[in-house]
């Protein structure tokens, strides 16, 4: 998996690719928490070169989302692919997050 | 008309080493003719189901000493493919066809953040048998994947 890091404004935007697994959570983690936990609660996940997210790949967005919305900000994604769509949905998190079609969308769903 | 195809081979022992065997399992599995999404959907029910093992079976250490072997099948069968994911292990037991659904209502405060593996290895296989045995875990999970193209998942 690769992360890379982006600023737009007051908003983190992290583009992924790769797996999203047991194997690279935790590096996801480490990137998409740390800007967080630095003040910069509003953020967007580039999902287009996402291939295949497990359960320790949600349990990262699933956190980004909680430590976010509580630090008075948010988090919207774009651009998962059909297969990794299949997995927000059956996990319920399609429901919970923000997911939009493309970045200009996402950023408009993120609370001002 | 694609051949059955086999893995057999010792679980891995540690994090590292599942994604080589999801590699191995992708290939198969593209191999019998698994469309793309129920492909991915069985690499994930893989991971969750040796990653579950290798984090709960044996609190003591999982040392080369333990007993972890997984065997994938994929057989063609007309327009569908027949898989089955079989795992044995001497750890702690464990039976994951009983452990409590996941509440997927829940709202984003609420939510928890475990329990998704075992969630998707309920909704991602069509049948799912558990059995201790002789002091080992066994699970067998079967899924029966629409056959397609190996980039799109439509039919060929």
């Amino acid at each position: 998996m690769e992360l890379t890091t982006e600023t737009k404004g007051d908003v983190a935007v992290h583009r992924l690719s790769g797996r999203l697994d047991t194997a690279t959570s935790a590096g996801a983690e480490r990137g998409i928490l740390g800007p967080l936990a630095a003040g910069q609660p509003r953020m967007i996940l580039d999902m287009r070169d996402v291939a295949y997210v497990s359960s320790a790949g949600l349990r990262v967005v699933l956190l980004a989302a909680k430590q976010a919305k509580a630090a008075g900000g948010g988090i919207a994604l774009f651009g998962l692919q059909p297969a990794v769509r299949d997995v927000f949905d059956i996990s319920g998190f399609a429901r919970i997050l923000a997911i939009a079609p493309g970045e200009a969308e996402a950023e408009a769903m993120l609370p001002r | 008309m694609t051949a059955a195809a086999a893995l057999s081979c010792e679980g891995p022992r540690a994090f590292e080493e599942v994604p080589a065997l999801l590699d191995q399992a992708e290939t198969l599995l593209a191999g019998a003719g698994c469309a793309t999404a129920a492909r991915l959907q069985i690499l994930l029910v893989i991971e969750e189901v040796v990653t579950n093992i290798l984090r709960n079976a044996w609190p003591e250490g999982r040392g080369p000493g333990h007993v972890f072997t997984l065997a994938i099948r994929a057989a063609p069968d007309g327009g569908a493919v027949d898989v089955a994911i079989e795992t044995e292990d001497d750890g702690v037991a464990f039976d994951p066809t009983a452990a409590a659904a996941v509440d997927t209502e829940a709202s984003l405060e609420d939510r928890q953040i475990g329990g998704l593996g075992l969630h998707f290895m309920r909704v991602m296989t069509d049948r799912q048998i558990y059995a201790r045995v002789a002091g080992r875990n066994r699970l067998r999970l079967e899924r029966r994947c629409p056959a397609g193209g190996a980039e799109d998942g439509t039919p060929p």
